[in-house]
Formats: structure tokens, sequence, C-alpha cells
């Protein structure tokens, strides 16, 4: 049994063992979120590992006071795969070519439509867990929920006040991985 | 800083926080509560799992190659004593009896030769980890300077209608202009002169629709002298009230700054 505190020590020291213990635990979650924002199943294995790279390399920034481990690597994987995916807009948009679609190409991964719902969450209303999964999953701001689902700003953040509340409800028997972190 | 801790957790503003979606001033105001108020702390830790246990169940697994190519690229970061090898490694050296001063010479130019490769791999490390957070800077740089752009463009759209509040007695002298634009259907409030708040209270911005009671929308402090706003269909006033922090679902009218008609 090992606390996280003791994980990022190991990293601190420039032990790949931390590293490696985090990412046995949280490689499927963060891939999680940037195929999310990616879809191709290349540059989304490119930003996971460039996320990881970040966190061997800025662990001193890491503050537990601002959350637990988990989200402040959330924000990492979110931001470097936005940044991929903002500059995979420009290339397109300098190119004449037309924009191929995705859907058929078979270097885009698993649909994230087609993926399913754990049944631990199929009780939260779809308006909560939408608002969710755009916010910490896809990484979009206040305004773009705001804009997309045309509802009031003011409305965004009520809603997902709610919407965290009622998973932090659904979820609250599931273990927190620290106590069951553990390295071979 | 005396503020109600509930009405200021159940604002969601906490929420906002653990996903990064605050700005600098926010996010100071926060992190200062959280360690006066352990209410706040544990609030943010709360959030924090229930995000972690969501984000591991909507996990998806990576390529098994994924990890090997990771870990074969993964740099080293600086050793914690780098010289402490060279040391020891001079206590194992044959014993110096018949060394010759050239001896001495080549192993000084290869101890100098070792150092100055140490030294190298080291400011290696270091830049590799200086390049590293600085690319974690630029991404908050780009988004920030994406957001100002985004926000000059929303102020100088020329189909915005720029409404000047018309105060209420109380808060005569008090110079508040909405900048509503029914085309984009956005709203921001510019704040050149507001009344002085309380820790414990917020304004609170109010859709007013005939034949409907006052739609409660945007809590804010008024920090900055802009503040992006919600924008409601068919509101014929927005009106601007005081409230307790977190705010209020119904107006408290004695407490009306004044209100804005849109043409």
């Amino acid at each position: 049994m090992i606390e996280i505190e003791k994980v990022v020590a190991l990293i601190k020291n420039g032990d790949e063992t931390g590293l490696k213990t985090l990412y046995s635990h949280y490689s499927g979650a963060l891939y999680g979120i940037v195929n999310r924002i990616l879809i191709r199943q290349g540059e989304s294995e490119e930003a996971l590992q460039e996320s990881f790279l970040k966190i061997w390399n800025n662990i001193d920034n890491y503050q537990p006071s601002k959350g637990t481990l988990f989200t402040w690597m959330a924000t990492i994987a979110r931001n470097t795969a936005l940044d991929k995916k903002r500059l995979k807009s420009y290339e397109h948009a300098t190119k004449t070519e037309s924009i191929v679609s995705g859907e058929n190409d078979p270097s885009v991964s698993a649909n994230i439509s087609s993926i399913n719902i754990p049944d631990l969450i199929k009780n939260i209303p779809e308006k909560y867990r939408i608002l969710v999964d755009k916010m910490f999953l896809n990484g979009y701001t206040q305004q773009e929920i705001a804009d997309e689902m045309s509802i009031p700003l003011g409305t965004v953040k009520t809603r997902l006040r709610e919407a965290i509340s009622i998973l932090r409800n659904e979820l609250k028997n599931e273990r927190h991985l620290l106590y069951v972190l553990s390295i071979a | 800083m005396a503020i109600n801790i509930k009405e200021y957790i159940a604002s969601g503003i906490l929420e906002l926080f653990v996903l990064n979606q605050l700005g600098p001033e926010e996010v100071a105001e926060v992190e200062s509560l959280s360690t006066q108020h352990t209410e706040i702390a544990q609030e943010i830790h709360e959030i924090s799992l229930g995000l972690e246990k969501y984000g591991r169940l909507m996990a998806v697994a990576p390529a098994a190659n994924v990890e090997g190519e990771l870990f074969n690229n993964l740099p080293k970061r600086t050793p914690s004593n780098p010289t402490s090898t060279i040391t020891d490694s001079s206590k194992g050296s044959p014993s110096n009896k018949g060394f010759s001063p050239l001896n001495y010479i080549l192993a000084a130019i290869s101890i100098g030769s070792i150092l100055l490769f140490l030294n190298q791999l080291n400011t290696n490390n270091t830049n590799q980890a200086v390049q590293s957070r600085e690319m974690v800077a630029c991404d908050s740089i780009l988004k920030l300077q994406q957001n100002q752009y985004a926000f000059i463009k929303k102020i100088n759209d020329p189909s915005n209608q720029i409404i000047k509040l018309a105060a209420s007695e109380k808060y005569a002298g008090i110079d508040l202009y909405l900048h509503a634009n029914t085309v984009t259907k956005k709203n921001i409030l510019q704040m050149i002169k507001s009344p002085t708040l309380s820790s414990d209270q917020a304004f609170q911005l109010w859709a007013l629709k005939e034949g409907s009671a006052p739609q409660p929308m945007d809590v804010f402090t008024g920090k900055d002298n802009f503040v992006d706003v919600g924008y409601v269909d068919g509101t014929a006033t927005y009106a601007i009230t005081i409230e307790p922090t977190g705010g209020s679902q119904s107006p408290t009218m004695a407490n009306l700054i004044g209100t804005m008609t849109v043409e």
C-alpha cells in the first residue's frame, strides 16, 4: 500500500517507478480525456505521452491544496490535447484540400457515442452528465457550453454544481485509488 | 474576510476552480479562502475526488506499446548527488606509485571531462525541465490571449446596443452599461462606477419579462470592469440587485441598483 504523496516523492527524486505507478493506474482515465478531444488514435497516443512527460518534468508544480493529483494531471492532458487540436485545425485551414471526416478512417479510435455508459452513472440525468462530460472530459469553457446548449452563463455554473453533486452522490461508494495504489 | 461559507460553496465557484475555469483573481480568492476555511478546502477535495472517480469510470485503455515508447524516451531527472560517484571511484583507483606527471595531467583531464559531462547532462536536464514548464505556461498564455481576442471582438461588435443603467434613487450616481447584442445573443456588463459590496454580498442580474417572475441570472462580485453575463431571449429589461454571496432565487427589491431596458 502506498499513498499518493509517496508516488509524488518518487517522481520528484527522479525515480521512474513513481511515474510507472501513475501510468498503470491513470493512463486509461487520461487517455479517455485526450481521445475524446482528438479522436484519432495516433494523435491521442502522442498527447498521452506528452502529458506524462509534462507530469514527469513539472511534478514540483503540483499543489495538493488545488485538488487531487488526478485533477491536476487531467488539466495537463486536456490542455495538451486541446493544443494539438488547435494546431491541427490551423494546419487544415492553411491547406486547400478538404478536411476528411474521420468516420471511415481506420486510424480513428472508438467512436465516443458508442462508448458504453457505465452502470454506475446511468442514474445521472443526461442534461447533467453531458455538462460534466463537456467541461471535464472535452475541455469546453463555460461560454462554449452556454452557446452550444443555449443556456445562460449563470445557469451553466449552477447546473454544473448540481451535476457534480449528483455525481458525487452516485459514486460515493466507489473507493478512491489513493488507498489501493501499490507498487509492484 | 467574513463570508457565508455555505452560500459560497453553493455558488458553484469551487467546481469551476477544480475544473480550471476561473480567472486569476477568482483563483487567488478561492486559494486564500481555502487556507482560511477547512470546509472550503474539504469541499475542493471532495469535488476533485468525485471527478477523479468519474474520470476513471470513463477510462479508455491506450494501446500496449504507448507505455514502452514513453519510458524508453523518458529523460532523466537531475541526479540527486552526481559528484559522490566520482569521489567513490577515486578510492578504488590503483596505487599512485610510479605515477608520472603525465599520468597526473591525464587523470586531471579525465576527471575534468567527466565533471564537464555531468555538468552538461545536468544543464540539459534542467533545460528540458524549463522547456516543459514553459510549454505549460505557453498553453495558459495562449488560452488567455484567445479569450482576450474573443472578448475584444465581442465588445467591438457593431451590432451591440449600449444601454445605460437607469439607477434607482438609492443608487443614483452608479454608472453601469449593458452591451446587449440580440444578433449574437451575448450580453456584457460594463461597470464604470459600482456600489461597494460587503464581504458577504454579490451583484446579481435578473431578466424581466412581462407576466413572468424575475429570472435569476449571473452572480458576480464586480472585480472586473467587464463581466460576461447571460442572455435571455425576449427579455425586455434587465435588472441588477445586491444579494447575499451565491445569489438569490428572487430579487431583494430594497437593493435594486437599477434597470436596463433593451430596445
